[in-house]
């Protein structure tokens, strides 16, 4: 009893101590970030602009793998894509990119577009979240380079990497959205045994940019 | 309120040169059909049956031998799989999202079928695809609404008392497609049955069972016609010419690495067809006024 009582003290006093270390790097993060966009509160309102798009890309993930993508923007989002992301509350979409091979048909050429909705920029953690999702579909896309496109067309495959993108953005970053997703052993299991070959390669963990802990958790 | 325009069917046959050549025939037609069909999406009106297109695919042996051949247009669930390779982040349930689709009446679109692919291929016919591109937005539109409509399917069997939002059976209570997908879809992806993710050769056991939907078994002078529902096509509107892009069929299938994994060729007394066929195209207009 004693002994529990006692490792339940230290623990919650290194709990204590880890979280107020955790929390004083976040706030230095997120001061640091906001120095750099001018922002003084993580929920008011940015520019809806690809200008500003670019300018906390650069602050909030400089390592994103921005060389995998060819448009990212919110200005230039092709009319019917806008439309039906504004029909749908969207807040961000990643398309990969297809070429035509005469031998294997349709495959992913690893590149991506990203597209924004300009309701994401209501406030600069929500676009914050959104960019962070959108940058592990890009990566998950990059690492599908040459494979055939008809991955991407499997709705199932497509919510296993969406699972990943949610779970990082909600359990990483702090987004409140879920996808409607269950994050627990059972659906990564089930996921794991549908594509064995592909849910582990597609974790953001194993991408760089992701390892970049200085920014992480800037808005928690 | 709907006016349907015209209705096409053109058949263009393809000569073939090799030894089977003509030995098959693939033809695409569009016949309208009445359906019951509680789906409460516009422009399809609640609790009101609906006259809508379906595609007919007809699959003739034109040879004295029994053959087998891997299905051209390709169906998953009885509804055509329709590729869209997006990523969306948003919090609306996806019947929802169906319900406030897009109109695409006015613009014209080639709908590809290849036993290549697993998926039909959509996209304007004014689109250069000469280099890298991505897909319609249409593709999202059709896709969403199969996925529902499959969805519901798997649903009727798995919890026959629930409902997705977009249909609207008075009997049934509604659950949140993610809900339902968590709780009865998310272990019936159909993944393992998709050519794409396949890593090894088809045994003759593996055509017979699990995979069975994907060929066609047919006797001398036999044929056989799938009736593919476009009611998707319908909602969303636009003008579409059904083709076959590919007037080949192979005795194998390409893997994960690229790697060529090949059909057996007698399963059951059937010979694997390969080679050329003939084939035709279908066209449909349909505009919402």
């Amino acid at each position: 009893m004693r002994g529990s009582a006692y490792g339940g003290l230290s623990g919650a006093v290194v709990g204590g101590v880890a979280g107020g270390l955790q929390y004083n790097k976040q706030t230095a993060a997120f001061r640091k970030g906001n120095a750099k966009l001018g922002i003084q509160q993580p929920g008011e309102a940015v520019p809806i602009t690809d200008d500003f798009l670019s300018q906390a890309q650069g602050a909030w993930y400089p390592d994103a793998p921005m060389d995998k993508i060819n448009s990212f923007t919110v200005e230039n989002v092709p009319a019917k894509i806008r439309a039906e992301m504004l029909a749908n509350s969207t807040a961000g979409r990643t398309d990969a990119v297809r070429i035509n091979d005469i031998f294997r048909g349709e495959i992913l050429s690893g590149k991506s577009d990203v597209y924004f909705s300009p309701i994401t920029f209501s406030s600069a953690k929500r676009l914050y979240f959104t960019m962070g999702h959108e940058f592990v579909h890009v990566s998950q896309v990059s690492a599908l380079v040459g494979q055939p496109a008809s991955l991407l067309d499997n709705n199932a495959f497509i919510n296993m990497t969406e699972y990943h993108a949610y779970k990082y953005s909600n359990g990483v970053l702090g987004d409140p959205e879920t996808g409607g997703f269950n994050f627990n052993i059972f659906t990564e299991d089930n996921f794991r045994q549908q594509f064995p070959r592909w849910f582990d390669r597609l974790s953001p963990t194993n991408f760089d940019w992701t390892q970049n802990v200085e920014f992480k958790y800037p808005f928690r | 309120m709907i006016r349907f325009i015209t209705t096409m069917a053109i058949l263009v046959f393809m000569a073939g040169f090799n030894s089977y050549s003509q030995g098959l025939s693939v033809e695409l037609g569009v016949e309208w059909q009445r359906q019951d069909i509680r789906f409460d999406v516009p422009p399809l009106l609640p609790n009101k049956s609906a006259t809508t297109p379906f595609l007919k695919v007809t699959y003739r042996n034109l040879t004295e031998d029994k053959l087998y051949f891997r299905r051209i247009v390709a169906l998953k669930t009885g509804y055509p799989s329709i590729g869209h390779g997006s990523f969306i982040k948003t919090e609306m349930d996806l019947p929802d999202q169906v319900k406030r689709h897009l109109d695409f009446s006015g613009s014209s679109y080639n709908v590809d079928l290849s036993s290549l692919n697993d998926y039909w291929d959509v996209y304007n016919e004014l689109a250069d695809r000469s280099q890298s591109y991505t897909k319609d937005a249409i593709n999202g539109g059709l896709s969403k609404i199969y996925e529902v409509l499959r969805a519901q399917k798997l649903l009727d069997s798995l919890a026959p008392d629930l409902q997705l939002s977009c249909f609207s059976d008075p009997n049934k209570k509604t659950i949140q497609y993610m809900e339902a997908w968590n709780s009865y879809l998310y272990e019936i992806s159909g993944a393992q049955m998709d050519f794409a993710f396949l890593e090894k050769d088809l045994t003759e056991t593996d055509i017979k069972n699990a995979f069975q939907s994907k060929f066609v078994f047919l006797k001398p002078g036999e044929e056989h016609t799938d009736e593919i529902d476009l009611i998707a096509f319908y909602i969303l509107g636009g003008d579409f010419t059904f083709r076959v892009i590919d007037d080949q069929l192979r005795g194998y299938f390409v893997g994960v690495d690229a790697e060529l994994l090949e059909f057996p060729s007698l399963v059951d007394g059937y010979k694997l067809y390969k080679g050329t066929f003939l084939t035709s195209s279908a066209g449909i207009k349909i505009k919402h006024e």
